[in-house]
């Protein structure tokens, strides 16, 4: 469904990807994960044409991003990014507005009725009239995911979509997505900072460590080598409920002499996931 | 606006009435302008019945013993000056909610590319070759009056300023910071030519100059008014088709080009056509303060920032607007004082009044 090949991306002459090869397949949850300054973001751009990769490509259904047309892109990938502009439009406008690619002068009952679907599948009813900057962070995130549920894409790519939300919105967000993307068929990538709402969630993992993949599978290849590898991190891996739990280790947290990038960030980051 | 509905869910039944109560508040605001377009054909001197005045509009030609010179006020002095206003203020109104939408800045109006500095000079330059204190041979050649050439001027240099900031743009990157700064930095630039041709100009030459500044509907005739209404309306049939696009920048620029919209593009033409939109008008009228500004924010209190009803509204705010502060030009104070003093002194305060209900709503 969504592929990557080699993706490489340069900001002037630092290299932050260096040839990413994954795929996120039919009805697939798959988070990337990695420290802050990892690519994560870059990479999600990459895959939405935010960004263009300096050389490998990515494509939707066998077709490369740079081949398509704009409505054709728009179609493909929903994108969500992590934070946006809250004019004062009402959120129905909002999620209107995801059926852009879809409308020439009419808006036509089908797009009406994307968009209350997409409203009421992210139980936003009750807020349809009111306008932006009248609702709560956490309920402009579901708008901006509604919005890109209301374009029907067939890869939904998300930057870090639980960043604004409570433990309850967390896992209310992480349901859409996995029900938005068993049902509709379409693929959904995010990048997450929280490895344990992702290894409770996702299909797949895709850890990033200095802009390249480490590690891509199912929550097995979660193991205390790898969380130390990616993230500079001591840490147990437990069984709970059947899934993985990263529980990073009181005190003896950091490895001396380990020479990651922001390895005190990324710690800091595993408690903070923890902590909500 | 537009929507089928037939069988819709109970969300969108909510929301189409919504839309209906928007189309209303659409309504009201034509209903407001056409009312206060009439009381500006009916107050004056010449004291015009309602009947009358429609009389003149449709047949060309008053009753009684006086009607050839009722039938030269309204078609000549009024209707004209009626119709600039609202042809006017409707350009200011779509402009800034052009501007504010592409720029996503609720300062930018359509002088945020420098243009009123711009213009004043070309038209102050215009003032000093007509008056002679320039030599312009050429241009006498040419056979260019006074007033033609000012209007040239102002409608030339504001165009300058607009294409140095789109080539800016297009050279470095097409943020909206980028644009607000560069807008900043020509106007700069304009402001000192301005004060430099303020400062060597005869004492007769500074008052045209700083009477231009003013702004005023006086100059305007059925030419001007031509040329405004024809730029207004093709710039309104663009902005209409291209009002997804802009709603869809309102989301953001990655979420835009997401979208499928040409965001660098979009910003670039829609900022153009609404310089050329402001300057038409500009340079007939002089610099004509805060109704761009101030429209889209009255405009989008009422009917919210969803282009599909922002633009009309603003169009139509700027209209009513422009027509209540050339009816308080004209009549408040025994004489007639220029319309851009009016526009700033009524837009500043009615700007703050929309400022604290909207910080009230927000924190209520």
């Amino acid at each position: 469904m969504l592929r990557a090949e080699g993706v490489c991306f340069r900001y002037g002459k630092r290299e932050v990807l260096k040839g990413v090869s994954f795929e996120a397949r039919e009805g697939e949850v798959l988070s990337i994960l990695g420290p802050n300054g990892a690519g994560k973001t870059t990479l999600l751009k990459c895959l939405c044409r935010a960004r263009e990769p300096s050389s490998g490509r990515v494509t939707v259904g066998g077709r490369d991003l740079r081949e398509m047309s704009p409505r054709e892109l728009a179609t493909s990938v929903g994108y969500v990014p992590q934070s946006a502009p809250a004019p004062r439009m009402t959120v129905y406008d909002a999620v209107l507005v995801g059926r852009r690619p879809y409308i020439d002068l009419r808006v036509a009952r089908r797009d009406l009725d994307a968009v209350s679907a997409a409203i009421d599948a992210l139980g936003l009813s009750d807020l349809a009239l009111k306008y932006l900057p009248e609702i709560s962070g956490g309920e402009f995130q579901k708008v901006m995911i509604a919005r890109a549920m209301a374009q029907e894409p067939k890869a939904l790519v998300l930057d870090e979509p639980t960043s604004s939300l409570d433990i309850s919105n967390q896992h209310a967000a992480m349901h859409m997505a996995l029900d938005s993307a068993r049902s509709g068929g379409a693929c959904t990538v995010m990048t997450m900072h929280d490895i344990n709402l992702a290894l409770h969630y996702s299909d797949r993992l895709l850890f990033l460590r200095d802009g390249e993949a480490y590690a891509c599978g199912g929550p097995e290849i979660v193991t205390e080598d790898l969380v130390y590898d990616v993230y500079g991190v001591e840490a147990d891996v437990i069984q709970h409920e059947d899934a993985p739990l990263v529980v990073p280790r009181r005190a003896r947290g950091m490895r001396h002499g380990h020479s990651h990038d922001r390895p005190h960030s990324a710690a800091d980051h595993v408690h903070e996931g923890l902590r909500e | 606006m537009g929507e089928e509905r037939p069988g819709a869910s109970e969300t969108t039944e909510r929301y189409l009435e919504h839309s209906r109560r928007r189309a209303l508040s659409l309504a009201g605001l034509a209903l407001a302008a056409f009312a206060m377009a009439i009381a500006t054909l009916r107050l004056g001197s010449t004291d015009l019945s309602y009947a009358e005045i429609l009389r003149i509009i449709f047949t060309g030609e008053g009753s009684g013993p006086d009607g050839w010179w009722d039938s030269y006020v309204v078609w000549n002095l009024r209707l004209p000056i009626a119709l600039s206003a609202v042809a006017i203020g409707a350009a200011l109104g779509l402009s800034g909610a052009v501007m504010q939408g592409i720029l996503r800045n609720p300062l930018a109006s359509p002088f945020t590319l420098g243009l009123s500095n711009a213009s004043a000079f070309g038209a102050s330059l215009g003032i000093m070759i007509s008056m002679g204190g320039l030599s312009a041979g050429w241009f006498a050649a040419a056979g260019a009056g006074g007033h033609i050439l000012t209007v040239i001027l102002a409608l030339g240099f504001a165009m300058l300023a607009t294409a140095v900031v789109v080539l800016l743009v297009r050279a470095t990157s097409s943020s909206p910071e980028t644009i607000v700064l560069a807008g900043l930095a020509i106007s700069a630039v304009f402001s000192s030519g301005l004060a430099f041709l303020q400062y060597i100009a005869d004492d007769v030459a500074l008052q045209t100059m700083v009477f231009w500044q003013f702004g005023s509907l006086d100059k305007l005739d059925w030419r001007s008014l031509g040329a405004i209404s024809a730029t207004l309306a093709a710039a309104a049939v663009y902005f209409f088709y291209k009002r997804l696009d802009y709603n869809a920048m309102e989301a953001g620029d990655d979420v835009a080009a997401g979208l499928g919209v040409d965001v660098r593009r979009a910003r670039i033409v829609g900022l153009s056509m609404s310089a050329l939109m402001t300057a038409v008008a500009v340079s007939f009228a002089g610099i004509i303060g805060f109704v761009g500004l101030l429209a889209p924010h009255v405009a989008r209190r009422l009917v919210g920032s969803d282009n599909r009803f922002l633009l009309i509204g603003s169009m139509l705010v700027g209209a009513a607007v422009m027509l209540l502060a050339n009816i308080i030009s004209q009549h408040a104070f025994g004489v007639v004082v220029p319309i851009g003093i009016i526009t700033s002194a009524v837009g500043g305060p009615l700007f703050l009044y929309i400022l604290i209900r909207g910080h009230k709503n927000a924190s209520g």
